[in-house]
């Protein structure tokens, strides 16, 4: 059960990515409409600092981590 | 006619074209720099305390150049678990304080017991150095450094990305290296991995280096949506052992027996797999994340996380935080060790390698100040909790402010999505 | 009102905000309740107005236009802007047949506009002619090589540039504005009543007072041509200062005024300064492209 359920999400991630990539080929957005997108509160990572707390707090907290990005130097906390 | 008619239309094409590119690279009489402030408070019930700040600063040089210096500073105290077990007949006592650094052996009602939380204290201080150059027209590296400093704990570590811009900017891929340089360093040495906690051999230093690599993909959906997958594999290895935990060998009533120094694989391989997508309604923005994560030690994760930040008046705002987390115990992970039974090579009774669920649920207020300046507040709260019900939960409450300088809409963003 | 000096300012129910720049006076309209809104966009307006002037303007030395006229030859690497404004120049010098050179500014050298009857020395334009045009320079993007002693400037594009491109900006946040820099203007979007904005032309020749056309306007660019004040007179022979590259002399019988309604600032401008160099047969001209214009026939007999 659990594990099909997994490889549908699997699925449905791979869907969406091609969906993502796709739908960017032909839809398009001219850069003079990407002004929501230019909003800091619509970046990747809008707070820099909270995000760096949170990555640091789950680090020391859970057996995993990572995934946003790479570096940014280790700790004895885990 | 046709001919004369079709200068109008080539005219208005190449004036569209024209004014399809990049609005507004910042101008050069504004100020280049960007600045965070952030000072955390975050404290576990009757266990750790950390008061951790966060100063950085970014200047951009010229419209393709920027440098950034980070300075974190962190003091952490209180009591941490370190796997052993107290046992039922402790006369009741569940914890006792003392000022030393390592784990306590208590007399309690004859017998001896290790306290199952260590008290320490301990300071960290890192610093970040990076360097971003625009290296072509749709290509940008970061080139950074990173230094560490913990009482008993160092790390140097370096690492570079590159991303480039496709198919109008709508597309950026990011590949990233990274390396890292650590030296675990308790006081006394490490102890020797399944030696007894009363009387350890210890050894000099623990090293690790961890190598980390990403592939990244960001895409433009729509004028209100973006969407990004990050793929992540690290390698680690060294001393992969944390020196102060301890795994509790018990009797068959479940008394602890003897105690022992945890020992860990001396190589760790690590993926992950990320997405990232962020929504806007022209007014409020949800941000959700999911990511996979699994290791050769038999961890598998599960994360969602979500934020959606909720418009008020005037450019003040709340945010709402929910972060799922589960994990299933690694291979290694005992909760403790039977008497008489052979010890594993390698065996743990840290919690965070058991079956692990993280709850976290917060809410954030921020307000402007000003045109460039926004001020925030947000508080956590997070519960852990074991899926096997053995090791008690784990409470904390964070709280964390942050001053921030920037531009709240990034005008040269307006052709690029973001890396 | 309190008036402060760069800020917007409350005139006949809009938001108006005034500043000088590209060598015109630059108007931007706001139709908005909201001052704080009327003025961020204004102060946005300025600043990419400003930017534009900085970046392209000739008589600044510490931008790409100066320091591809200061190559000495050289292949000079532009940014991506610079391209696409290379892309849109080297259009309009083949769509006008080689009439539109944004190598042409050199005759300023020899002519003077201040409505005088001193002609230049023919000899001077002879000289001058070798050191201009389109087809003598280099342009592999990003690489543009311009031969040493020749000049370029975006003089005749520029303004228009910065009218679309601020409307772009502007228009991500509110549709009811007008913008004017110097005679060239974009109306995003119509008032905030729906009503059009109503746009007068000049009379080249009266000081402001009477108006040749009341154009309504909703939405699209406007642009105006013209010699106002910017003239030679001699012998009864009015020398605009519509100036044929190829020939180094004004274009003869050109129209004194022509205003044109397009879908960008850009394109109207440059229509209108086609019109201007078909000289006689610029009203064939426009009537053969089909789009909204107002002409001011020029008058040889003045």
């Amino acid at each position: 059960m659990v594990s099909s359920l997994i490889r549908y999400g699997k699925s449905v991630l791979v869907y969406l990515i091609w969906a993502a990539l796709l739908s960017g080929c032909i839809a398009g957005v001219p850069p003079w409409e990407r002004d929501l997108l230019a909003e800091k509160k619509m970046q990747l990572i809008p707070d820099p600092a909270e995000n760096e707390m949170d990555e640091k707090i789950y680090f020391s907290k859970e057996g995993t981590s990572g995934g946003q990005g790479i570096g940014g130097g280790g700790c004895g906390c885990n | 006619m046709n001919g004369k008619k079709s200068i109008r239309n080539a005219l208005a094409v190449a004036a569209c074209t024209v004014l399809s590119q990049t609005p507004a690279p910042a101008s050069a009489d504004e100020f280049p720099w960007k600045a965070d402030l952030s000072t955390l408070y975050y404290t576990e019930k009757d266990r750790v305390t950390v008061s951790e700040s966060i100063a950085s600063l970014r200047r951009e040089i010229g419209s393709d150049e920027a440098f950034g210096l980070k300075v974190t500073f962190d003091t952490i105290s209180g009591a941490s678990a370190n796997g052993a077990i107290f046992g039922a007949n402790a006369g009741g006592v569940q914890t006792v304080t003392s000022p030393s650094g390592a784990s306590r052996t208590i007399n309690i009602g004859g017998s001896s017991r290790i306290d199952p939380l260590t008290e320490f204290t301990d300071t960290h201080i890192a610093a970040q150095f990076a360097f971003e150059k625009a290296l072509w027209r749709t290509l940008t590296a970061r080139a950074e450094g990173n230094l560490g400093f913990e009482n008993d704990y160092d790390s140097y570590g370096a690492g570079g990305l590159l991303s480039g811009d496709l198919n109008h900017r709508l597309t950026t891929l990011t590949g990233g290296l990274s390396f890292n340089n650590d030296t675990v360093k308790p006081i006394g040495g490490t102890p020797v991995a399944l030696n007894r906690v009363s009387d350890p051999t210890r050894l000099g230093l623990g090293e690790k280096r961890t190598i980390d690599l990403l592939f990244g993909v960001s895409q433009v959906i729509s004028r209100t949506t973006i969407t990004q997958v990050n793929v992540t594999h690290g390698m680690t290895d060294g001393y992969l052992t944390d020196p102060y935990k301890i795994i509790s060998v018990v009797d068959t009533a479940g008394e602890p027996v003897d105690n022992l120094f945890e020992s860990r694989p001396a190589s760790r391989s690590r993926n992950t797999l990320f997405w990232r997508t962020a929504h806007h309604f022209t007014e409020d923005v949800i941000h959700f994340a999911y990511r996979y994560a699994w290791d050769d030690w038999g961890i598998r994760s599960h994360t969602a996380d979500l934020r959606y930040r909720y418009e008020l008046a005037r450019g003040h705002y709340l945010q709402a935080h929910l972060r799922y987390y589960t994990q299933s115990a690694s291979d290694i992970y005992r909760f403790s060790l039977a008497e008489g039974e052979p010890i594993p090579l390698f065996v743990s009774a840290d919690y965070r390698l058991g079956n692990l669920i993280t709850q976290t649920a917060g809410l954030k207020y921020g307000l402007p100040l000003g045109k460039k300046m926004e001020f925030s507040v947000r508080a956590e709260y997070l519960q852990q909790t074991d899926a096997d019900d053995r090791f008690p939960k784990v409470d904390v409450l964070l709280v964390q402010a942050t001053l921030s300088y920037s531009d709240l809409v990034d005008y040269a963003l307006w052709s690029r999505p973001p890396p | 009102m309190k008036e402060n000096q760069h800020g917007v300012t409350r005139e006949s129910g809009l938001w108006t905000g005034r500043f000088q720049a590209m060598a015109s006076p630059c108007e931007v309209l706001i139709d908005t309740p909201d001052m704080a809104v009327a003025e961020a966009l204004f102060r946005r307006a300025e600043e990419e107005a400003r930017r534009i002037e900085r970046k392209f303007s000739r008589y600044r030395d510490e931008n790409i236009v100066h320091r591809i006229n200061h190559a000495g030859g050289n292949p000079i690497e532009v940014d991506e802007e610079t391209a696409y404004l290379f892309d849109f120049a080297a259009a309009c010098y083949e769509l006008s047949g080689g009439k539109f050179d944004i190598t042409s500014g050199l005759l300023r050298q020899a002519w003077r506009f201040d409505g005088s009857d001193r002609l230049p020395d023919p000899k001077a334009i002879e000289t001058l002619l070798p050191r201009i045009g389109w087809s003598k320079v280099r342009w592999e993007n990003p690489l543009f090589t311009l031969p040493a002693g020749m000049e370029i400037d975006f003089g005749g594009i520029g303004k228009e540039y910065a009218v679309d491109r601020t409307a772009k900006i502007l228009s991500q946040h509110l549709q009811n504005v007008l913008i004017n820099y110097g005679g060239d203007l974009f109306a995003v979007g119509p008032r905030a009543d729906g009503t059009p904005w109503q746009i007068g032309v000049d009379d080249p020749d009266a000081s402001s007072e009477k108006l040749v056309a009341k154009i309504p306007l909703k939405q699209g660019g406007l642009a105006t041509s013209g010699d106002a004040r910017r003239y030679l007179l001699k012998d009864n022979i009015r020398y605009s200062h519509i100036l044929d590259p190829r020939t180094g002399w004004p274009v003869k019988n050109a129209p004194r005024s022509v205003t044109v309604l397009a879908s960008t600032c850009l394109e109207a401008g440059m229509l209108a300064t086609f019109a201007m160099l078909e000289g006689s047969e610029a009203k064939t001209f426009l009537e053969g492209e089909g789009m909204p214009f107002w002409l001011v026939a020029g008058d040889s007999a003045l």
